[in-house]
């Protein structure tokens, strides 16, 4: 009888799935690359004074909160190509997280910004800046590092949930450890691994935002 | 180089509350104007109102005889329009909680609007904002944030803020009024030599009653969103002709 865990086999299978794991880490650095550039264009789209702007994007961010991720990935799988979109289920999924997570992110970004006082506003006001400017230079600064810890466990959600690519065909590291599963009939050592790989990743990524915290400190200032 | 300021029935109400019933006012360029009154009695917001941070209900607003919100055809004009960008570039504004960017140093924050509003080059910029901090007496801390400054240092590097954009006319709303109390006396010589030069037309929302007595020309007495009593200040505090003011005055002596 094999032994529960065959150790022997658990490192003969590792580079198989380290090489599925740069397509995990892949999908998860652009993914959130992208729900961080998108979700800060949302979340000050949403605060435009025209309400033709503004009421768009408040819907749009509402209903991709409110739908599956799952959904989403499979909709944009099999509907984007038929509309004559041509992408490779990587970009699709990467696609999929990023817009799924912005809508996220665009909600802490606005909790953000509604932390800095009107006091801020009024005096970019009186220095007669433009609304662009007291964006960039005077709500920004202040709104985004105090956000940073929470955009950072949107990262690691984000890392969490890139096994639903599997389902759109992508084969990242559950996938993979799924492939070799069927070939091989033993589950126990690649589903293992990918939980460790996992967990190794996802406190590799706190660490990280934790210094990327620390660091910006230097900047927000204190009121 | 100094702007007037004309009110015409000049209202403001939020929601029910009227906060101004129809101001009429007329002040000259380069006139220092001291507003008191009780708290609520619409000074703040008639400083609001000038700066455009609030819109008036009805009543019309006029720097150097240009209205605020509509332009020379009579349409009116939203808040980021060029013509209320124009108008509102004449003028500057110090806030009681000093409002200073707390991610930029004292430098940063003068040079600020000169870089990015007016596009003054970085190192004139740099160079201007030293010599306005220097004017307010804060030379030595142009590298500070404003965590690191007392209450008495911010509010200089807020006047040396508004200062660098050359306002026509410079508001002051109770810039003394969050300071302790041995740093009040050092604000006001600024806002004393300010009023000297006569280079801009100020308006002082105060309740330092000498302050508004000895430095400005002229004092205004709100209450209840009208002005009850418009004079020269030596009469205004000497010679109070309205029973409110009268008042008014009496019970800040006592309080003093």
């Amino acid at each position: 009888m094999s032994p529960v865990f065959d150790w022997a086999f658990a490192w003969e299978i590792l580079p198989a799935l380290g090489s599925a794991l740069v397509i995990t880490v892949q999908a998860t650095v652009l993914g959130m690359l992208l729900a961080v550039v998108l979700g800060l264009a949302l979340a000050m789209l949403r605060r435009v004074r025209l309400r033709w702007i503004s009421a768009p994007v408040a819907v749009l961010i509402e209903f991709v909160r409110s739908t599956p991720l799952l959904v989403q990935m499979y909709f944009l799988f099999y509907v984007l190509p038929q509309s004559g979109v041509q992408m490779s289920p990587l970009a699709t999924g990467i696609l999929a997280l990023g817009v799924h997570y912005a809508a996220y992110c665009a909600e802490v970004y606005r909790a953000g910004i509604e932390s800095v006082p009107r006091g801020q506003l009024e005096a970019a006001t009186a220095l007669n800046m433009s609304a662009w400017r007291t964006a960039v230079g005077v709500v920004l600064p202040q709104a985004i590092p105090p956000v940073v810890p929470a955009l950072g466990n949107y990262l690691v959600a984000m890392f969490k949930d890139t096994p639903l690519l599997s389902a759109i065909t992508v084969v990242e590291l559950l996938q993979q450890s799924k492939i070799i599963g069927s070939t091989t009939f033993r589950y126990t050592e690649p589903l293992t691994l990918v939980g460790v790989l996992f967990l190794l990743l996802s406190l590799v990524a706190a660490w990280g935002v934790r210094r990327l915290e620390s660091w910006l400190k230097q900047f927000g200032g204190t009121r | 180089m100094s702007a007037s300021i004309r009110l015409n029935n000049l209202c403001k109400r939020y929601g029910q509350l009227e906060v101004l019933r129809g101001i009429d006012l007329d002040i000259p360029a380069g006139q220092t104007v001291s507003i008191i009154g009780p708290s609520g009695s619409g000074k703040s917001t008639l400083l609001r109102l000038l700066m455009t941070l609030d819109r008036p209900t009805s009543g019309e607003i006029l720097i150097d005889g240009e209205s605020m919100w509509t332009d020379a055809q009579g349409r009116a004009m939203g808040p980021n329009s060029a013509h209320v960008r124009r108008v509102r570039g004449k003028i500057g504004m110090v806030f009681q909680h000093f409002n200073l960017f707390p991610h930029k140093t004292a430098l940063g924050n003068v040079m600020e609007a000169p870089v990015h509003v007016a596009g003054v080059p970085r190192d004139e910029a740099a160079q201007r904002a030293r010599e306005y901090l220097e004017l307010v007496g804060l030379g030595d801390k142009i590298d500070a944030y404003p965590a690191q400054l007392s209450g008495g240092q911010k509010q200089r590097v807020g006047i040396a803020r508004a200062l660098a954009m050359h306002p026509e006319i410079m508001l002051f709303d109770e810039v003394t009024s969050a300071l302790d109390p041995e740093l009040v006396g050092g604000i006001l010589q600024i806002l004393r030599d300010l009023a000297a030069k006569r280079t801009m037309t100020m308006i002082i929302v105060t309740h330092q009653m000498s302050f508004a007595e000895r430095s400005s020309d002229r004092t205004l007495f709100f209450d209840q969103g009208n002005v009850v009593e418009d004079a020269e200040s030596s009469v205004l505090f000497s010679n109070p002709r309205e029973a409110r003011t009268q008042q008014f005055l009496q019970s800040v002596i006592e309080a003093v």
